[in-house]
């Protein structure tokens, strides 16, 4: 399945999906994230990967870490939202599962003044739902062939199976559909039913890009959620 | 097992690892990887050593049983945390191996294995401990930093492999909790990780890798890949193939060593030829045109426990040969 252009990313169903820049060792990175639904209204649901390294470089990227919603060809239609806190799934962080490839952050008011869900809204979360889900996947892949400009969509895109290697990991059986991602679609949200985020795109294979891994969302992310949704 | 999800973010590795193992989707595009060398590999090496060495050592404890054969297969069931495997494994008179893993969720508990693997049969055992005191190594090295609880497993094991290359309905079988050490707790996860990676038995410490070959291919939640590292006069083969059932995963793996003249390279590294050792057969020929598109074709195949000779070259074959500068 191709992951198809988005010609207008700041329409409803589309603006709240955005870019994440941020900084890896002081070297530029990017990832794509979400705006969830949240009594804060500032709430980012990402790839634990693009908030915490894994076991290799085990720290928060918390330098520089900002999340642009509606993001094309450099334009900022709704703002810059600062990261204050990001957080991730405790099996991302203790262990690096990629069953639990899960992250989040809190983000502060964009430069007009606007919290997150003001200016954008916010996409439901449902968690311990089936894995057997179609799924519309959002991102802004940014490697080859793709450029990172502009949002694309796999629409409609049905659950194909677990990874065998998610068997040996620890958490809940990661989910693989089809889509055609690559570096830089991380993070980015897998809804269903419409706007409601049921998981994030997590990795792929180099000799598969058409194929997308991502995490189930069971109790972890739930609890996750119910971190980040009661902050201030 | 668990080091073959070593995330490569910041990491050059050689392109024929590279193929093998699953990329994030972030930015600093692993994707992008490249760097064929011998220091490259040295760097691999340890970061995939320890990570499963972290894994296989954070478990609260490990049930396990084994079931005897006598037509030359062993097969282990064993829980990884939430998973349970049964692993059906051969060992050839030359000492290559090839081993399948049947992998399902289940429950897994210091008393009790429970799982089903759909088709292939299904699992429900209880642990009872012997009177015979817990096995404890003397140091904290590898195995010996875990304490062995010996016992039998009784209830039903039922299990049959594709197309009934093998069958087993069992009662009852020898087996094990195995447990870490409270004694070995003050070390990292790894054990003796410092000590390891200069110990002079260490496989990859002395590593000095010569030539290299890697060909796979990835469809959905399948796959097959074969590596070829050679090494002094020796190269050595891996193979690995994955593959879903429904429910259920199902892993391959076959590893063997062959002498120096099983595999060939020419000096332009435009044309290489592997022939390795069984549980691999025939020939996998890799050619390079100087348009840059490259093939890896032939008959070579492997002996997998379940999946006889499964191809191992082909059209579908994206294939690397890498000389160090």
């Amino acid at each position: 399945m191709t992951f198809d252009e988005v010609d207008d990313p700041t329409v409803e169903g589309f603006r709240r999906n955005g870019v994440i820049f941020f900084l890896v060792g002081g070297e530029p990175a990017r990832c794509s994230g979400t705006s969830v639904n949240a009594p804060d209204r500032s709430v980012v649901f990402t790839a634990g990967h693009c908030v915490f390294g894994d076991e290799l470089f085990p720290r928060w990227y918390d330098r520089l870490w900002v999340f642009v919603p509606g993001f094309r060809f450099g334009q900022r239609p709704f703002g810059v939202f600062p990261a204050r806190r990001l957080d991730a799934t405790k099996l991302w962080v203790s262990s690096g599962s990629e069953d639990g490839d899960v992250g989040a952050a809190v983000v502060g008011r964009n430069e007009r003044g606007q919290l997150l869900g003001e200016a954008v809204g916010g996409d439901g979360i449902a968690w311990n739902q089936p894995a057997g889900q179609v799924f519309d996947v959002h991102g802004y892949p940014a490697a080859p062939p793709f450029d990172g400009e502009t949002q694309r969509l796999c629409s409609q895109s049905r659950f194909l199976g677990h990874d065998s290697l998610s068997y040996l990991m620890d958490g809940p059986l990661n989910l693989a559909v089809s889509c055609d991602v690559t570096g830089g679609a991380s993070g980015g949200g897998w809804t269903i039913d419409g706007n409601t985020l049921n998981s994030v795109t997590d990795y792929g294979y180099p000799l598969d890009p058409a194929t997308d891994y991502g995490s189930y969302f069971g109790q972890e992310v739930a609890r996750l959620y119910g971190r980040v949704a009661r902050l201030k | 097992m668990r080091g073959i999800a070593v995330r490569l973010l910041g990491v050059t590795l050689p392109a024929v690892v590279v193929l093998s193992l699953p990329a994030s989707a972030a930015a600093r595009d692993p994707f992008a990887s490249s760097g064929p060398s011998a220091d490259a590999w040295k760097r691999i090496a340890p970061l995939i050593r320890e990570h499963a060495a972290k894994h296989t050592g954070s478990f609260d404890f490990q049930p396990a049983f084994e079931i005897e054969r006598s037509d030359g297969f062993k097969v282990r069931v064993a829980a990884f945390g939430g998973t349970i495997g049964v692993i059906v494994g051969r060992t050839g008179p030359a000492g290559g191996r090839a081993v399948t893993a049947y992998l399902a969720r289940g429950t897994a508990t210091s008393r009790r294995l429970k799982a089903s693997f759909g088709a292939y049969g299904d699992l429900d055992m209880r642990f009872h401990p012997s009177a015979e005191a817990p096995r404890r190594g003397r140091s904290c090295h590898r195995r010996k930093r875990f304490g062995e609880r010996p016992g039998t497993w009784t209830g039903s094991f039922r299990f049959v492999g594709e197309g009934g290359y093998i069958s087993i309905d069992a009662q009852r079988a020898a087996g094990e909790i195995r447990r870490p050490r409270p004694a070995c707790s003050h070390l990292p996860a790894g054990g003796h990780r410092r000590r390891r990676a200069t110990a002079s038995g260490d496989p990859f410490s002395s590593f000095s890798l010569r030539e290299s070959f890697g060909a796979g291919w990835h469809h959905g939640l399948e796959s097959a890949q074969v590596i070829g590292l050679e090494r002094d006069e020796q190269t050595l083969y891996f193979a690995l193939a994955q593959q879903a059932l429904g429910r259920i995963g199902v892993l391959r793996l076959a590893v063997a060593s062959g002498m120096g003249d099983t595999f060939t390279v020419n000096d332009a590294l435009t044309h290489a030829e592997a022939s390795p050792p069984p549980p691999f057969h025939g020939t996998g020929i890799y050619t390079a045109a100087p348009d840059g598109t490259r093939s890896w074709l032939g008959d070579l195949t492997v002996n997998f426990p379940g999946a006889p000779r499964f191809p191992l070259a082909g059209e579908q074959f994206e294939a690397e040969v890498e000389r160090p500068i």
